[in-house]
């Protein structure tokens, strides 16, 4: 498996991630397969899953040209190996490629969101169109990048898919018109950062778990089947240009097609965080992972409000922090740095809202948890305990985001208070 | 000791071990060797062992937490009882490994 480690940097002092200069973040299985979903119930399916694989394609092909440049690779076969390998090692499964400059085909076998998707919901649901446009992407990008080809130029189609009950993920790749897009990068972000960070309350405490955990994380990566079971989950090393890509060009388009329906695209995305601190966040503070990490929960709403911003900071998201904690009743959170904000601001320019949605619910889902989850009880995290907690009117509470820097704020702020 | 589903999300893949008894980390390590686990991963406190299986053992040394984290393309219709089943090995290696430890102190 590629050694990931030499080709990590991290944006000091925002916590962002980067991977040969891309930005990464991770995420679990529930947050990946719910985002991808919001996608397609915003877009369509037909819709989704192809801008959904044009993403993934670009953020790839962006990194993995990164890399053929830094080290020099320059045979089809050696690119070809060196792609797969990234893939695997980034806990996305493995493919197998066969390509040519007029494209090709490969193979997937364990691949991240066929996988969990059969996992979470396999022996619940009849699912009928293909999981993996992720991988579709990735796949599409080793071609290009393997060949010298523009970025965009091929595009993928996953034919056959476990989540459809066939026996293997098959994908099909052909030569496209390519579609100019920008890149993204570490320089990107801290063009639009800036050198200054903010802090907040019990700071050291937060970012001394933080630290650890990014060490930690070092050690995670891909086994042998290219998936990592870390936490109780399966994680991913994800490039971050995805979620965003696919997210923002969702609710544009709703806001230019649709824009009654665009409260209910931004509170799909929002829901995202909430599915993000439900999921991978709850999980990894029940791990023992966390405890060799940090300690023990102790019945203390506090310490999981603090051990949920080491994790965000710990696993790539920016630097989150505590400015007000009365619990119960009211949370405050700021960042300097998250990983949605940069990108709107370098793809698109100042907005006219607000437009951090998955820190804006997390912030929300932060306090529903430390507030009513009893985690330090040691719960079992299910689809029951979930809708129980953030469906209809469970949640009792309301979040906004008072300051955002995608209206130019130096921050972004969210205030979460009880309903 | 005892077996319970440990908290989480994944469907009982996850387990917990309960232990009564006084035990450390060599105990551990003496008891999963003697059936073939081999250690897999050290940080810290944790100490993550595994078998032929890829079933994982995790252990933490400060608290004595014990979790079997089941190999994940393990059939659902099996992991209760292959997890039983790891349940009862461990067991029997960790009394063997104990009277040893008292023996040898």
């Amino acid at each position: 498996m590629l050694d990931l480690n030499a080709l990590r940097s991290i944006l000091a002092p925002h916590d962002l991630t980067f991977l040969a200069g891309s930005p990464y973040v991770y995420h679990c299985h529930h947050y990946n397969l719910f985002h991808d979903q919001t996608v397609d119930d915003i877009l369509g399916e037909d819709a989704g899953r192809v801008i959904r694989t044009k993403a993934a394609s670009a953020a790839f092909h962006d990194l993995l040209a990164g890399l053929v440049r830094q080290a020099d690779v320059r045979t089809l076969a050696e690119r070809v190996q060196l792609g797969q390998s990234l893939v695997a090692s980034m806990g996305h499964g493995l493919l197998n490629l066969d390509v040519s400059e007029s494209g090709g085909h490969a193979q997937g076998i364990h691949l991240h969101y066929g996988h969990s998707w059969v996992e979470k919901y396999g022996s619940r649901v009849r699912r009928h169109t293909p999981a993996d446009a992720v991988a579709a992407g990735f796949a599409a990008a080793i071609n290009e990048v393997a060949c010298g080809l523009p970025k965009g130029c091929i595009s993928a189609k996953e034919l056959a898919c476990v989540a459809k009950r066939d026996a293997s993920c098959i994908f099909e790749l052909a030569r496209t018109q390519a579609t100019p897009q920008i890149e993204i990068n570490e320089a990107g972000f801290a063009r639009v950062l800036g050198a200054k960070s903010d802090g907040g309350l019990q700071e050291e405490r937060i970012q001394q778990v933080a630290v650890t955990l990014q060490q930690f994380m070092r050690n995670v990566a891909g086994d042998q089947r290219g998936l990592v079971d870390a936490f109780g989950v399966f994680v991913t090393m994800h490039l971050s240009n995805y979620y965003n890509e696919t997210a923002y060009e969702a609710i544009r388009f709703t806001q230019l097609n649709n824009p009654s329906l665009l409260p209910t695209a931004e509170g799909l995305f929002r829901e995202a965080g909430h599915v993000c601190v439900f999921n991978t966040f709850s999980n990894i503070l029940l791990s023992p992972e966390w405890e060799s990490v940090a300690a023990p929960l102790e019945s203390d709403p506090l310490g999981i409000v603090l051990g949920c911003l080491s994790i965000a900071r710990g696993l790539g998201f920016g630097r989150w922090a505590l400015q007000e904690y009365e619990p119960g009743k009211r949370l405050v959170i700021s960042s300097t740095s998250n990983y949605e904000a940069p990108f709107w601001l370098a793809r698109y320019g100042r907005s006219d809202r607000p437009r951090s949605y998955v820190f804006l619910g997390a912030a929300l889902a932060i306090m529903v948890v430390a507030s009513r989850m009893r985690l330090w009880e040691h719960p079992i995290l299910d689809a029951e305990s979930y809708a129980r907690l953030f469906k209809g009117n469970g949640l009792g509470f309301r979040a906004e985001l008072t300051e955002c820097q995608t209206i130019g704020s130096d921050r972004t702020v969210a205030v979460v208070t009880a309903a | 000791m005892e077996l319970s589903r440990d908290s989480g999300c994944t469907r009982e893949l996850v387990w917990r071990v309960s232990i009564v008894e006084p035990c450390d980390v060599s105990i551990i390590r003496r008891a999963v060797q003697s059936v073939g686990w081999v250690t897999q991963f050290e940080m810290g406190h944790l100490h993550v062992f595994t078998n032929e299986d890829q079933h994982r053992l995790l252990f933490l040394g400060h608290t004595l937490r014990i979790q079997i984290r089941l190999n994940y393309l393990t059939p659902k219709r099996v992991r209760w009882s292959i997890a039983n089943v790891i349940f009862d090995q461990l067991c029997t290696a960790m009394s063997s490994a104990t009277q040893c430890a008292e023996v040898s102190g």
